[in-house]
């Protein structure tokens, strides 16, 4: 997930060791897992990495001892492809979960995630937390600073790359905590906060992705897997309709009437807000958004491009609150979404909350996802063209009929069938059974 | 604030009726082949009531003869517009510093002979300004010229500044807050003016609130002096804002 940008890997990366047991054992696990994926590219790791091809060790080799915790690039866009190839062609087939195996009373659930780490992962928790609730699971929310429950029938660590690593969550970094949890990975394959958390995945009893390409890729390396997506609660109070804005030093360039914009009941084309974009800058974004500028300044829009490069924390950044990003998205009509990079995927935490909202999505086109439709429930267009349909979706009789269909459609498909409490069943089954 | 009077004379004025609600102050150099884009595009703003002030910097190309053609055009545009030319070249701290004494809007936008607005840019940081109380209000910038792409622009914070500057001088700021942090001052070399300028508010403890739209277009040349890579006086600016500010934490 790339929201927002994180932190560069520091000396705060994991020792491997730090997973009490045989070195010799996990560094098995990880060529195994490599070799399986074919994530791995052994020419592409020398030609990134010209120093470990000076050193004369086995690429492989060099990357399992020093090039994982430096946060070295180790696959290219070709492997992905491939592997891209394989999950689309259905080669690769995650196991649908077996039923569960005991009545709901008899759960405990505890979840983790740091209390350091970026304020969405915390979003995430919250959300699987009131959707255990909405299921009927006894469920509880802890931070790195706590211990582990001893109660807990399940142990869920979301954003593992941020918990076993900031603060006192390295305090957790231990075989005997990680071979009973199950981890709820959010990072995207190809980058170095996967390959930070990597070490931990392969120790986990399970893995939870985010994203349904990398639990299919997590599969065919070997690991116990499914896709989980929090989506809808109405126990999660910050996503709540807000009748007027709080005033938050976020808020503080909007106009009264955005501001006190009554974000309930109303049509498209009343919210005051047109587009509204929320990320991290990339060179590729960057181009994107200038290239829109002499179109888009004619708008009211929010566009927030930040090159923050460190976690996205209250304390720091005003944007880094759930109230923010779900008042925004509740007085704009348009969610503008694009890539970071070249890897096009469904960004679901960014698009859901848009469902969530009922702001229309336009972003580029995306990878395929099971419940929503490019067209159906969000629109898409190529790059260059995405300022002529934002043109359209506003201004034209035509085009707000169009966005209005397309996002109340997206709204009932995420409100009906995406809910928090399916994702807290996927993830108790998850735990289940061996 | 420099003590001594800047040598400097009025080539064309006129006065306004009423007080004007912004006033806008381009600061010109050798930009002659710049600055009538730029003066068309403050020409061309939704926001009414702007006064204009061109300080001309002792240029040696023809830029104020080329304000002067436009006014003749244009003046009408503007509730009130003043044009003076300094009689040596003092620098981009002064040249502003004088546009600021002149202005008679309690609130300036900065400019650059150089540089170019979208129509909404001053509304905008106006409206963002009253809504907020704050010292002044700056939009996201667009990159274009020699580099396309966007600026740095981020909400106002203290911590922010501190590794490097993110807030262009192309911003809205409220004349009395000029005044409390003194203007701007002449460094060691320049290119870092508006740095020096922002990191006196923070010690003024004046704020100024970051509207995140694409409304400030900001030309790149090959030699921009604004970052620490291409601005050749890096290192004894480092030390000089070291010793100015102590808080910052530059590397």
């Amino acid at each position: 997930m790339n929201w927002f940008q994180r932190p560069a890997p520091t000396k705060d990366a994991p020792d491997p060791r730090a997973l009490r047991g045989d070195g010799d054992a996990l560094a098995t696990a990880l060529a195994a897992f490599l070799t399986k994926t074919g994530l791995f590219d052994r020419e592409a790791y020398i030609t990134q990495n010209p120093d470990a091809a000076k050193t004369g060790i086995d690429p492989l080799h060099h990357f399992l001892r020093f090039g994982i915790q430096g946060g070295r690039p180790f696959t290219t866009p070709r492997t992905i492809a491939k592997l891209w190839r394989e999950v689309l062609r259905g080669d690769v087939v995650v196991p649908t979960p077996v039923p569960l195996s005991k009545d709901l009373a008899d759960y405990r659930v505890a979840l983790y995630v740091s209390s350091l780490g970026n304020f969405f992962m915390t979003e995430i928790a919250q959300i699987l937390l009131s959707g255990f609730q909405d299921l009927g699971v006894a469920a509880e929310l802890f931070d790195e600073t706590a211990n582990p429950s001893p109660t807990a029938t399940h142990h869920i660590v979301v954003a593992p790359h941020e918990f076993f690593i900031l603060g006192e969550g390295k305090r957790w970094a231990k075989d005997e905590f990680v071979s009973r949890a199950i981890l709820f990975s959010t990072e995207q394959i190809q980058t170095q906060w996967f390959a930070r958390s990597l070490v931990f995945l392969l120790r986990a009893k399970a893995v939870a992705d985010m994203n349904t390409q990398t639990a299919a890729i997590l599969h065919k390396g070997g690991l116990r897997t499914c896709t989980v997506q929090p989506g809808f609660t109405d126990k999660f109070k910050p996503f709540g309709a807000q009748k007027s804005l709080a005033a938050l030093p976020a808020f503080a360039s909007l106009a009264t009437q955005v501001r006190n914009f009554d974000a309930t009941k109303k049509p498209f084309a009343a919210r005051p807000l047109d587009v509204l974009f929320l990320g991290s800058t990339s060179p590729r974004r960057e181009k994107l958004l200038a290239s829109y500028a002499p179109k888009f300044s004619k708008l009211n829009n929010f566009i927030y491009a930040t090159r923050t490069n460190r976690p996205l924390e209250p304390v720091f950044n005003p944007m880094a609150a759930p109230e923010v990003t779900a008042g925004l998205l509740q007085r704009s009509k348009i969610l503008l979404n694009l890539h970071r990079d070249e890897y096009t995927y469904f960004e679901w935490w960014r698009l859901m909350q848009a469902f969530w909202q009922g702001t229309l999505v336009v972003t580029e086109p995306c990878f395929p996802h099971p419940l929503y439709q490019p067209g159906v429930h969000f629109l898409t267009e190529a790059p260059r063209h995405i300022p002529h349909l934002v043109d359209w979706l506003l201004s034209s009789k035509d085009g707000q009929a169009k966005a209005e269909e397309i996002r109340n459609r997206a709204s009932d498909q995420f409100r009906l069938n995406a809910r928090a409490s399916s994702a807290a069943r996927e993830l108790l089954q998850l735990g289940d059974a061996r | 604030m420099n003590l001594f009077p800047r040598p400097l004379k009025v080539v064309r004025e006129q006065e306004a009726a009423n007080a004007p609600t912004v006033t806008v102050i381009v600061t010109l150099y050798n930009y002659a082949r710049y600055i009538e884009d730029c003066l068309d595009s403050i020409a061309a703003q939704t926001q009414l009531g702007l006064e204009l002030i061109v300080v001309d910097d002792c240029s040696t190309d023809d830029g104020l003869m080329r304000v002067l053609r436009w006014l003749d055009n244009n003046g009408r545009k503007f509730s009130s517009f003043r044009v003076v030319a300094h009689l040596e070249n003092m620098g981009l701290a002064y040249a502003r510093n004088s546009a600021f004494g002149l202005a008679s809007a309690q609130r300036i936008f900065v400019m650059d002979a150089d540089n170019l607005l979208y129509p909404r840019a001053i509304e905008r940081c106006l409206q963002a300004m009253v809504a907020a109380g704050s010292a002044g209000a700056y939009t996201q910038l667009e990159f274009f010229g020699e580099r396309t792409g966007l600026g740095d622009a981020d909400f106002w914070s203290r911590e922010r500044l501190k590794p490097r500057n993110y807030i262009d001088a192309m911003a809205l700021v409220a004349k009395s807050a000029w005044e409390k942090v003194g203007g701007y001052e002449q460094l060691s070399a320049n290119g870092w003016e508006d740095y020096d300028f922002w990191c006196k508010f923070v010690e003024h403890d004046l704020e100024c609130t970051y509207v995140p739209e694409v409304l400030c277009r900001y030309r790149t040349h090959s030699t921009s002096m604004s970052h620490t890579e291409t601005n050749p006086n890096a290192a004894a600016l480092i030390l000089e804002m070291a010793i100015r500010h102590p808080w910052l934490e530059q590397q």
